[in-house]
Order: structure tokens, then C-alpha cells, then sequence
């Protein structure tokens, strides 16, 4: 056992020097030809005189902060979630969250409270999730199965990519529309650290209410019964998971639009190296969340398209695929 | 001494009475078998006991004390469960799965100490799992699975173990073997329930025994004296063969007034 902690410690060093490399390459990836040297260095230098500077410090660097933090943001929740519901396809978006988050933000664009305030479109995103998950809990509450999480869950998702298509539909001009579905594709592109700013404290309370309860996810091993049998709050637990996943990936769509499958495929790939534990799993998937966002940012930035792709887009691309194969993977096991 | 009792257990599910006014008494120390027909009620008392099962009538005292009046974490201490054909959710270890035994594992702010290290070391011996600690539950027999979930339990050092068939469907060998490593949990001053199917095995391992019949308890005391021919043949409505060897036979079904 202590070996087993030893090694999960490498393993999240591991991780933390892979994410710094990929980290300090992404600095050079743009339309400007930057060295690497260069852009390392480009980072203390002054940005008022100098060109590259400017480019690193304002353009680069806060999208590959963004990138990290809703990565990570994404890949904890994913865990957490898979932990709570004890299956290995439960994701952000099952619950409802990013979907939510995803109206919310489409409702500010609907009525052009763009123009007003900068804030509006992530600060409507956040509120939207927030909504999503007390409607959530509050309709689950008293139903202690995970079941009924779910399935609440995908019914909040529904309503709300129904709202979403109606607003979609009601807008009332191209512009408007074409504004919502490039966010809703999601992307790191042209953010800077007024939305780091935005988004960290609220994940930062979402990344604690998840770690600080990653323990007793491995109670649910066992099932509920025998979980609540071993001491485990499961109306607390339960709470604190779904506040965290609402916290961190509600500010995490509010900054970069909706994202999908990070949640999903980061656990799977992590878990063999933790031995299964849902305990072990959180903090690691985290760091693999903001590796795997980072190295497909780097992608959309790489792939020779007249328009940079949307990093939603690749990750859908690359996500449901994996999905399908998990569920077939799960299905003969299962049998 | 009574340690844990129920008094006057009223279930029902639907409309439809599971537990009729159950009393009965675990003694300190002892290994009690809870017997009796399917659908006689033997998951639901042990889950009753548990808190598992909300009650319509009635009171659990857990050492004189009412159930209701103690707070889940601190009975986590001194209730342990090993449910029925319990599931394990992921692909873990046996380390891993004896170590939810132990609080500290699961508790966000607490490390295993050296003392969990011991006592998670010492289960396995008793279990006869040592050599086998870091193989993924996924891969072993049905009967090394058995004794995996009942270290996980014995990890705890709970003051008593309710096991809800813990040898169905394994082999003689391990039937044996899991009853015996309860045997000498139990005689090493923790009290220990369990349901059973088999009742020359009961005969065998269990000092007292709680027969029940549709929701009620139809004897209960020391197994010698639950164990006869006329309790059995009444509740079970079957023929038994009572062998010197301690063998209980069913021979064939008795036409009761149905």
C-alpha cells in the first residue's frame, strides 16, 4: 500500500513535467514564427516595446492558462462523477451542467447583453449551470439512487439544448446566431487573464469540494448500502460532488464554451495507473485533463484549415468515437 | 448478554407485511444463525438492524441504547455489514478493498497509520490472502472473492459483523473455511450474525440460532435447542433427517393444509 502511494505520487510528478513541456511548446505554436528560446525568454521581457512580448504574453499565454484550467477543470469533475455514479461513461454533460451552462451563455447573446458588459456571456454561463444543478439536486434529493441522478440529469440536458435551439431559432439575426453556435463549438482562442480572473475562484472552490471528498468515493465501491453501512454521508457526498462538478465546469463552459468528452476519456486513460481506486483517480485525471485540452489546442493550431478549427469540435470528434467503443468494450465485458 | 435487540420490528413493503412484530436477542461473543424459509424475512431483519430498513413499529438497541438515538459515523465503528452477493464497482485490489475496512482510508482528512497497515496485514493472514494482496478482484475464484469482502469487514474491527449469506454458492471448502475464520472472530470477543441457508452448517458453526417463519420468529435460543425436528419440519414443511453426525437432511416435502 505504501508502495501503491509512492508510485501514484511519480505518477502525478509525471504528469506535472509532461503538462510544463507541452506547456512551454505550445508558446511557440501560432501564426507568428516564434523560437523556443525565444518564447521563454519573450515572457520577461516588457510587452509595451516589445512585438513578441506582446504576442506570448497576451495572446498565448493566457489561452494556454485557459486551456490548463478548464482542462483540469474538466478531467477532475469527469472523475468525481464517474466515482459518485460508479460508471465509467458518466461525464459532465451527463449531468446536465454543461449544457445548462451552454443555454445560459446563448440567452446573453440572444439578447445583446454582449454589448453591455464583457462578463455577460461567462457571467450567464455560470448562473445557468448554478440553476441546473440546484434544479438537479432539489428534484433527486430525496431519491437516494444514483439512477434517478442520471436520468434527471439527462432530462435537464434535453430541456436545455431544447431552450438553446429555441432561442437559436427566435434570434433575430445571422449575426446573433452565428455568434452562439461559434461559441457553443468552443474554443481557447482570444481569451485573455480577465477571464482567467473570472472563472478561477469559482474553481478553485469546485476543485476543493471534489478533492476534499475524494476519499469517501471509494466507499461507493462497495455500493451505497454498504457504503452508508461504513460511516459515508451519501446526501453530503452526493451534494458536494454535483456543487464541485457544477462549480468547476460551469466557470470552465463560461470561459471557453462548451467542451466535450475531456470528462470522459481522461479517467479511463488515467485509472490503470492508479490501480481503479476513485480516490487516487481525481487529481491525476485533473492533470491529464489540462494535458489532453493542451495537446488538442495545440492540434486545432496545427491542423492546415483556412479557419482554425474549434477545439469542441476536435474533441467531439475524437470523443464520440471513444464513447461508442467504451460502451461496446462495456457491453462484452458485461456479458 | 444481550448486546443488540429488537423489540416488536414491524416492516412492510407495499402494503404487504415483511417483519411482524420481531423480537429477538444477539448475544455478546456469540455467532448467532439467522434461519429460515426464502421470503421469511432474514435480509430485511438484518437490514432493519442495520438501519438499512425503515421501520413502521418498533425499536433496534444497540447495548441498551435506541438505534435511532446514535449517529451513523459512530456506529460505522461498531457495525460492520457484508451485504449478499455484494458488488464491487471497480477493478480494484485486494489491498485496496481490505483497506475500506479502515476509517482513515476513507476519511478526506486522515492517513492509514502504521496500526491500519498491522490490522489490514494480520486480516489478510487470517484470510489466507497475504500471497495473493495485489491481484485485482476481477481475477479471482468465487471463493477468494468470498474471503476478500469478509477481510474487508474483520479490517474494520467492528464489535459486530452482520453477514447476509456469506457462503452461498461456494464449495465445501470454502464454505468451511469462511465460517471458521467467523468462528474465531466471534470467540475472540466480537458478536457476529448470520443468515444461512444450509443448516448442518448452521448446526455446526452457530451457538444460537433465530428461526423465522413468514415474518415472525418462530424459536430462537441456543442451536441445540432450535435445531429440532418438530421447529424445522413445522417452519420449512419439509421431512428432515437429523444424523448423530450433526447432519440435517431434507427427505421430502410434508403436504401441509395448503
Amino acid at each position: 500500500m505504501i508502495r501503491k502511494r509512492l508510485q501514484s505520487s511519480l505518477f502525478i510528478f509525471g504528469l506535472v513535467v509532461a503538462l510544463v513541456i507541452l506547456g512551454a511548446f505550445s508558446l511557440t505554436v501560432g501564426y507568428a514564427p516564434i523560437s523556443f528560446a525565444e518564447s521563454l525568454s519573450s515572457l520577461f521581457r516588457d510587452p509595451d516595446s516589445d512585438r513578441i512580448a506582446l504576442i506570448v504574453q497576451a495572446i498565448r499565454l493566457p489561452r494556454l492558462v485557459v486551456g490548463i484550467l478548464v482542462g483540469a477543470s474538466l478531467g477532475m469533475a469527469g472523475a468525481a462523477l464517474q466515482g459518485l455514479l460508479r460508471n465509467p461513461l458518466a461525464d459532465p454533460g451527463v449531468i446536465g451542467v454543461s449544457a445548462s451552462a451552454g443555454l445560459g451563455a446563448v440567452i446573453a447573446i440572444y439578447y445583446g447583453a454582449t454589448t453591455v458588459s464583457t462578463y455577460a456571456v461567462p457571467g450567464f454561463a455560470m448562473v445557468g449551470a448554478l440553476i441546473s444543478t440546484t434544479l438537479l439536486y432539489g428534484l433527486a434529493r430525496k431519491d437516494t439512487s444514483v439512477m434517478t441522478l442520471i436520468l434527471v440529469g439527462i432530462g435537464l440536458s434535453s430541456l436545455a439544448g431544447a431552450l438553446t435551439s429555441l432561442a437559436m431559432n427566435l434570434s433575430h439575426s445571422p449575426f446573433t446566431l452565428s455568434d452562439m453556435v461559434l461559441w457553443l463549438l468552443g474554443s481557447l482562442s482570444n481569451r485573455s487573464f480577465t477571464e482567467v480572473a473570472m472563472a478561477l475562484p469559482f474553481m478553485v472552490v469546485g476543485w476543493i469540494c471534489l478533492l476534499s471528498n475524494a476519499s469517501a468515493l471509494r466507499g461507493l465501491s462497495l455500493g451505497e448500502e454498504t457504503a452508508s453501512t461504513m460511516g459515508i454521508n451519501l446526501f453530503r457526498l452526493r451534494a458536494m460532488i454535483v456543487l464541485g462538478s457544477a462549480l468547476t465546469v460551469g466557470a470552465g463552459v463560461a470561459v471557453s464554451g462548451t467542451i466535450g468528452f475531456i470528462g470522459l476519456i481522461v479517467p479511463h486513460m488515467i485509472r490503470p495507473f492508479v490501480g481503479h481506486d476513485p480516490a487516487r483517480l481525481i487529481l491525476p485525471s485533473a492533470l491529464g485533463g489540462a494535458l489532453l485540452l493542451t495537446l488538442a489546442d495545440i492540434g486545432v493550431r496545427l491542423v492546415p484549415t483556412d479557419w482554425e478549427l474549434k477545439i469542441g469540435v476536435l474533441t467531439a470528434l475524437i470523443g464520440s468515437p471513444f464513447f461508442l467503443f467504451l460502451v461496446v468494450k462495456m457491453r462484452r465485458e458485461m456479458r | 448478554m444481550s448486546i443488540l435487540s429488537a423489540e416488536k420490528l414491524c416492516v412492510s413493503m407495499k402494503g404487504i407485511p415483511i417483519l411482524k412484530d420481531i423480537s429477538c436477542e444477539i448475544k455478546k461473543g456469540h455467532l448467532t444463525g439467522l434461519i429460515g424459509p426464502n421470503g421469511a424475512g432474514k435480509t430485511t431483519l438484518l437490514r432493519a438492524l442495520l438501519r438499512l430498513q425503515a421501520l413502521e413499529q418498533g425499536r433496534v438497541l444497540w447495548k441498551g441504547v435506541d438505534l435511532t438515538d446514535r449517529r451513523s459515523h459512530e456506529l460505522s465503528h461498531e457495525f460492520a455489514y457484508l451485504a449478499q452477493s455484494q458488488t464491487i464497482h471497480w477493478p480494484i485490489t485486494i489491498d485496496s478493498l481490505v483497506a475500506l475496512g479502515r476509517r482513515s482510508f476513507l476519511d478526506p482528512f486522515s492517513r492509514m497509520s502504521s496500526g491500519d497497515y498491522k490490522i489490514i496485514d494480520r486480516v489478510l493472514q487470517q484470510t489466507g490472502l497475504e500471497s495473493m494482496r495485489d491481484r485485482a478482484i476481477t481475477t479471482l475464484s468465487g471463493g477468494e472473492r468470498a474471503r476478500a469482502l469478509l477481510a474487508r469487514v474483520l479490517a474494520s474491527d467492528s464489535e459486530i459483523v452482520l453477514a447476509d449469506e456469506p457462503v452461498a454458492a461456494l464449495d465445501p471448502y470454502h464454505q468451511l473455511s469462511i465460517l471458521k475464520i467467523l468462528k474465531d472472530w466471534s470467540a475472540s470477543g466480537h458478536t457476529v450474525l448470520i443468515v444461512l441457508h444450509d443448516l448442518s452448517l448452521a448446526g455446526q458453526f452457530c451457538d444460537d440460532m433465530i428461526l423465522l417463519d413468514r415474518g415472525e420468529v418462530s424459536v430462537s435460543g441456543p442451536s441445540s435447542e432450535v435445531l429440532t425436528k418438530a421447529n424445522l419440519e413445522s417452519t420449512y414443511g419439509v421431512d428432515f433427517h437429523l444424523g448423530e453426525s450433526g447432519a440435517v437432511l431434507p427427505r421430502f416435502r410434508l403436504e401441509k393444509g395448503v
